[in-house]
């Protein structure tokens, strides 16, 4: 349904040219919830902006495509008509609603007025709260305002970048429930983009963790969580807490994410790799499959 | 440094900005170091020569009593920025201390030196300054003081807004935890963060600063000739524009719209650039 | 060392119609020396309150607070931050991004409390000293907070924090802003800071996770009252009501 081809996206800056993006490859089906899990620089915001078409103007995509079933869409904001078949909610809930205007009336300019109280009512909400303006609801209220508004439109994929991100647990596991039954009912494919690992493994199919704007490794979420083939999933497995008896035992990940300016290695997690070899920085490692639906980048991935 | 490499960034993107600071530069140098490279005496007169056209002796001519208008233009540039840059200084003083104590203690003390910025405002602010000095007597330093007083307004409220805006802010509880009291606080964390607006601000109502010194001296209140003041040449240069000596008016009149209108320029650029800024 | 007793926080409510809302009820703990309590609840619940509370940045409506026997819940926030009490408690500010002045470097943001609460002069070495315990390169004492990353600007907090070697730290939500990795780092030197300098921590977070790590005993907060109190491997083990139950249920788990 929508297939991200070896795309590649550069921003040029004051500083240099951002390499933000590098051969990203990512296919997600209807019904499907695909997690995109990096940390924060990882580039897995530029990517859901390009899957919306939200990038930047100033952006270059000087490789690759983005296919929405088939046909190559643009990933540029363009001022023609928004795609309501992919829609995006955002980190920040609150910047996302009309701080003036009652949420009833936000989403009634989207649904219309009729469709205000069941889809409300679709985010748990209670209808009444229609009244109310954002800053009278509490941040996990006006996330799903946000929701109820993106659903609206009954997108065929729902872009959600990092939505649960200061809420609370017993808020975000609402919020992620929510989104799995509409998945399941409706056949609405999601993206889940979140530096939060547990989270993706509890509510996704499929994760897909990038690391500085390379997608390392794409895998259904127990191949992923049980056999992670890649150096850097498994630190990202190793750093969870739920792992640690003792503050002493936390694993750190070593070395930085590379300057995305600067020129960069062919692989770009060779600098903090403890399974460099020499010959991983001949070429760039490409996304290929070691097991059914099971893909990795990397040149000697873990057994 | 990096507010010098803020400004040079700024100026790479915005040429136009670039050249009217550029020009503000020099025509502060010129205030500074002109008078000793003029070849006339500003005060000098030589009624044999009055109303002379514009020549290689003189370039922009003479004025009715022979006195070269040039000279007479590059002294006045230093005492009009002199009455401009004063009477902004004092305003931004007095209304940065109005509009800090205001914004962050609120309660009556907004009260108070809000009633008194309205009360201010109240008055066309030029009827308001003409007042004054007529008040107090026609000096170069009662110039300053009802130029003064009619600015506080803005910057009172511009410091105010920035910091009412800024008084719930994290750094200000933690600059409390770190053994601020609350004018330290006001002082050393809060004020210098509306230091940019200020700054956009002044560059702002310098122009009307100096057009207003400009227009008391134009009507007789202010500067008492024959000190050079671009207003007063102005004014004495006006009636004779009917007779034909264009040049005694002009010059002066240009001086004062290219600095006025430079200053605006500035402000304007000066404020796009840190509104760009404080966008990101 | 810190005592709470029947803590209460009432706030007017914002808005012309709207009621008062109790954001604090009954509340009471004690903190001993080398101790560290966490503080768990959703938003809403009281939490960065009860924090801001033990500080004295804002004022109980209601409750005693005792500090090594000093009734400083009496003591106006004005006039607290001229007290000998002030150098002892400190608090770390979640997100440090919207803590640190942001027209001063690094370097003043930790020189400040050593001018304002130690009353040193000359702030060269010890400023350079704090850095060093927090591992914060002394290169990085020059930037402004918009020149630091998430952890760095976390470390400068963590340092301003211990300038006046206090013995109570306050943190609220100290990696709540921060990576995965980032924040393992953080908390593995709050860990060794506590054992080294033997400070007591008050530690507030919605993560349990963190609290886990950090806090030997727990209290869960809902709506401004205790639901649970006690040890925190018991607690989180049995917890006694519907609502740590619940709580405890919806964090989100790797398959082990």
């Amino acid at each position: 349904m929508l297939v991200v081809d070896r795309l590649s996206v550069h921003f040029p800056t004051r500083r240099g040219i951002v390499q933000a993006l590098d051969r990203v490859s990512l296919a997600i089906e209807p019904g499907e919830i695909v997690g995109l899990v990096g940390e924060s620089g990882s580039g897995k915001s530029v990517l859901s902006y390009a899957i919306s078409g939200l990038l930047d103007p100033s952006a270059r995509v000087i490789g690759g495509e983005i296919r929405w079933r088939g046909a190559p869409i643009g990933p540029i904001r363009e001022r023609r008509t928004t795609r309501a078949a992919v829609v995006q909610i955002f980190q920040n809930p609150r910047a996302s609603l009309n701080p003036i205007r009652a949420v009833g009336r936000q989403v009634s300019d989207v649904a219309g007025q009729d469709r205000v109280a069941p889809l409300l009512e679709s985010v748990r909400l209670d209808p009444s709260k229609a009244r109310n303006y954002p800053f009278e609801l509490s941040g996990g209220q006006c996330q799903r305002v946000g929701i109820a508004l993106a659903l609206a439109c009954e997108p065929e994929l729902l872009i959600a970048d990092e939505p649960t991100t200061g809420l609370d647990v017993i808020t975000e596991a609402a919020i992620m429930q929510l989104i799995a039954e509409l998945s399941r009912s409706r056949g609405m494919a999601t993206l889940l983009v979140t530096h939060n690992l547990p989270l993706a493994a509890a509510h996704c199919h499929r994760i897909a963790v990038m690391h500085a704007g390379q997608i390392v490794e794409s895998a259904p979420v127990a191949a992923l969580t049980q056999s992670a083939r890649h150096p850097y999933s498994a630190e990202l497995l190793a750093a969870t807490p739920q792992h640690a008896a003792t503050p002493d035992d936390l694993h750190v990940i070593q070395g930085q994410l590379p300057d995305l300016v600067a020129p960069l290695l062919p692989c770009r997690y060779a600098t903090r790799c403890r399974n460099r070899r020499p010959d991983c920085d001949l070429s760039p490692p490409e996304l290929a499959p070691v097991a059914s639906d099971h893909l990795i980048a990397c040149r000697h991935p873990l057994c | 440094m990096a507010l010098a490499a803020a400004l040079h960034d700024g100026f790479r993107r915005d040429p136009l900005t670039a050249i009217t600071a550029g020009f503000i530069v020099a025509i502060c140098g010129l205030a500074l170091i002109g008078p000793w490279l003029t070849l006339h005496d500003p005060l000098a007169t030589d009624s044999a020569n009055a109303l002379r056209l514009p020549s290689w002796h003189s370039p922009c001519g003479t004025d009715q009593v022979g006195r070269d208008i040039c000279a007479r233009i590059v002294y006045a540039t230093r005492l009009d920025l002199f009455i401009a840059t004063s009477a902004v200084a004092l305003a931004i003083v007095v209304g940065s201390a109005l509009g800090s104590v205001a914004g962050f203690f609120g309660g009556w003390v907004d009260r108070i030196a809000m009633w008194v910025v309205d009360t201010i405002m109240a008055f066309p602010l030029f009827v308001l300054a003409m007042g004054i000095v007529a008040a107090l007597g026609s000096s170069v330093e009662n110039i300053v003081y009802a130029t003064a007083i009619v600015n506080v307004p803005f910057y009172a409220r511009t410091v105010r807004a920035e910091i009412n805006q800024r008084r719930e802010a994290g750094f200000v509880e933690a600059a409390r935890v770190s053994g601020n009291g609350s004018l330290r606080v006001l002082a050393y964390h809060l004020f210098p963060t509306t230091v940019p607006q200020l700054a956009v601000q002044m560059t702002l109502t310098m122009g009307w600063a100096m057009l207003n010194a400009a227009a008391l001296s134009y009507i007789g209140l202010g500067i008492r000739p024959p000190t050079p003041e671009w207003g007063i040449m102005v004014a004495e240069g006006a009636g004779f524009i009917i007779t034909g000596e264009w040049w005694v008016a002009l010059f002066p009149g240009l001086a004062l719209v290219l600095v006025v209108l430079s200053l605006n320029l500035l402000g304007d650029g000066l404020r796009d650039m840190i509104d760009a800024r404080e966008r990101r | 060392m810190l005592t709470v007793s029947s803590l209460r926080k009432i706030f007017k409510g914002r808005g012309w119609k709207a009621p008062p809302v109790t954001a604090l009820d009954d509340i009471s703990f004690e903190i001993g020396k080398g101790q560290s309590l966490g503080i768990v609840g959703e938003s809403g619940s009281g939490k960065s309150t009860l924090g801001r509370l033990v500080s004295r940045l804002i004022d109980p409506t209601g409750g005693k607070l005792l500090f090594e026997g000093t009734d400083i819940g009496a003591i106006s926030p004005r006039a607290f931050v001229h007290r000998p009490q002030r150098r002892q408690i400190q608090h770390i500010f979640q997100d440090a991004a919207e803590n640190l002045t942001p027209h001063m470097t690094a370097f003043a943001a930790i020189a400040d409390p050593l001018r304002r609460l130690v009353g040193l002069t000359n702030v060269n070495d010890r400023v350079r000293e704090l850095a060093d315990s927090v591992s914060l390169g002394r290169d990085l004492l020059e930037r402004y907070p918009h020149q630091l990353s998430g952890g760095q600007k976390a470390r400068v907090g963590i340092a301003r924090g211990l300038a006046s070697q206090p013995s109570l730290l306050i943190l609220d939500e100290p990696t709540a802003a921060l990576d995965v990795s980032v924040q393992a780092a953080i908390l593995k030197l709050l860990h060794r800071l506590r054992r080294d300098l033997d400070l007591s921590y008050l530690l507030i977070s919605h993560d349990i996770e963190v609290v886990r790590l950090m806090c030997e005993r727990i209290i869960i907060l809902r709506n401004g009252q205790v639901v649970e109190a006690g040890q925190t491997a018991q607690v989180l083990a049995a917890p006694q009501s519907d609502y740590g139950r619940m709580l405890l249920a919806a964090v989100p788990r790797l398959p082990s």
